[in-house]
């Protein structure tokens, strides 16, 4: 029994993808912004269907877009619109949109509606030892967001505009070649700082 | 009669409905409101020209009776509507230039309300011993600007996000011993040692 233990170990430290072997078990974490969509690909499609100077109010709140009835829809005021495409001295109201124009002239009866429906998962890779011992962390953080403010005058919408990232990718890792003893005396010095 | 109780606790933790179990996290900018309907309702009873500041007090919008509230001066309130050259303070509603233009005796209001709920949801047993945390966060929020003079309403404005739903599903298959060793490494988690110098 015991030398199967011992094997089983061995086995684990020296595999390179020991969550291959024992799959699942490293750690999981998924966060979601709630949205009618499930992909960029769909809240972009969805976005597209917005046509500026025909669509409504009713039109958005079908398209999923409107604060009444989708999670997430800030209303921003005028001012807030008038600040994003006018944020330094350099620039001109004139040189914008006249959708935009026309919203800070409207003022209270023009709205900004912006939403940011977001996923977004971290997921631990590589050998479940080493990752449990804190000797090395390998995280691939996936995901999509995607960004949209759309300007609506009395129930018509006069402008929109949209970025986002499709298909966000990025890994982190983190290797403490004395693992759990790497930070012993912060640790120490921790504790006594609290202790004192 | 032990086997019973454990049978017991066993079903209870593995019973789905266990979620009413599961920690309830609610916070709050002190404000009388439980829902954004509800608030959104005391701002539209304030009328530009008529309202008082007695008449807010009664809406409990004062900075006195909520803490939601806070008092602004006019400068606050020209950098808001007039924050650069490209802005011109002639763009803004009649009442805001009133505001700027009688400076110190402009009366400002700055409302902020924000309402969130952590609930977690899911099997308490899992939850309790940290193989699975499913967390949902609920909220809204509501902002609000009132400008006054003479306590009379000069002009009011407001945004918000009417709702607020997140979810969080964090998987740790080896429950509570996963981050055995992270919590003698303080801050280590997913790769990023944070806190040590």
């Amino acid at each position: 029994m015991k030398s199967l233990s011992t094997l089983l170990i061995v086995f684990a430290l020296s595999s390179q993808g020991c969550s291959s072997f024992l799959p699942g078990l490293l750690p999981d974490e998924r966060r979601r912004t709630e949205s009618p969509w499930s992909s960029f690909e769909e809240a972009k499609a969805a976005f597209d269907l917005i046509a500026i100077g025909e669509s409504t109010s009713a039109d958005l709140r079908t398209l999923g877009f409107h604060p009444e009835s989708t999670p997430n829809v800030e209303i921003l005021t005028y001012v807030d619109v008038y600040r994003r495409f006018v944020p330094n001295d350099g620039i001109r109201l004139e040189d914008q949109d006249p959708g935009v124009q026309d919203c800070v002239r409207q003022r209270e009866r023009c709205n900004g509606w912006q939403m940011e429906p977001r996923t977004e998962r971290d997921k631990r890779q590589g050998n479940l030892l080493l990752d449990w011992f804190t000797f090395r962390r390998q995280v691939e953080s996936t995901g999509w967001s995607f960004r949209s403010l759309i300007v609506v005058i009395d129930e018509r919408v006069v402008y929109k505009l949209w970025e986002g990232n499709p298909s966000e990718m990025r890994y982190a890792d983190s290797i403490r070649p004395l693992g759990p003893l790497q930070d012993f005396f912060f640790t120490i010095n921790l504790a006594l700082r609290a202790l004192l | 009669m032990k086997r019973v109780v454990a049978l017991l606790a066993v079903s209870l933790a593995l019973a789905p409905g266990c979620g009413s179990r599961l920690l309830t996290r609610e916070q709050a900018r002190t404000a009388p409101w439980k829902s954004f309907r509800k608030a959104k309702q005391a701002y539209d009873q304030i009328v530009v020209a008529q309202t008082t500041a007695a008449d807010l007090e009664g809406l409990r919008l004062d900075p006195a009776s909520s803490e939601a509230s806070t008092v602004v001066t006019y400068v606050d309130v020209l950098e808001y509507f007039a924050p650069n050259k490209g802005i011109a303070l002639e763009a803004a509603d009649p009442g805001v230039q009133r505001c700027v233009h009688i400076r110190e005796h402009c009366i400002a209001w700055r409302i902020e309300i924000t309402r969130r709920k952590q609930r977690r949801t899911g099997m308490a047993l899992l939850d309790w011993m940290l193989f699975r945390r499913t967390t949902r966060t609920s909220g809204w929020d509501l902002r609000m600007l009132v400008l006054m003079e003479d306590d009379l309403v000069l002009y009011k404005l407001w945004s918000a996000r009417p709702s607020i739903l997140e979810y969080r599903d964090r998987i740790w298959p080896l429950g509570f011993l996963t981050e055995l060793f992270s919590v003698i490494v303080p801050g280590i988690v997913n790769g990023h040692s944070e806190s040590t110098p």
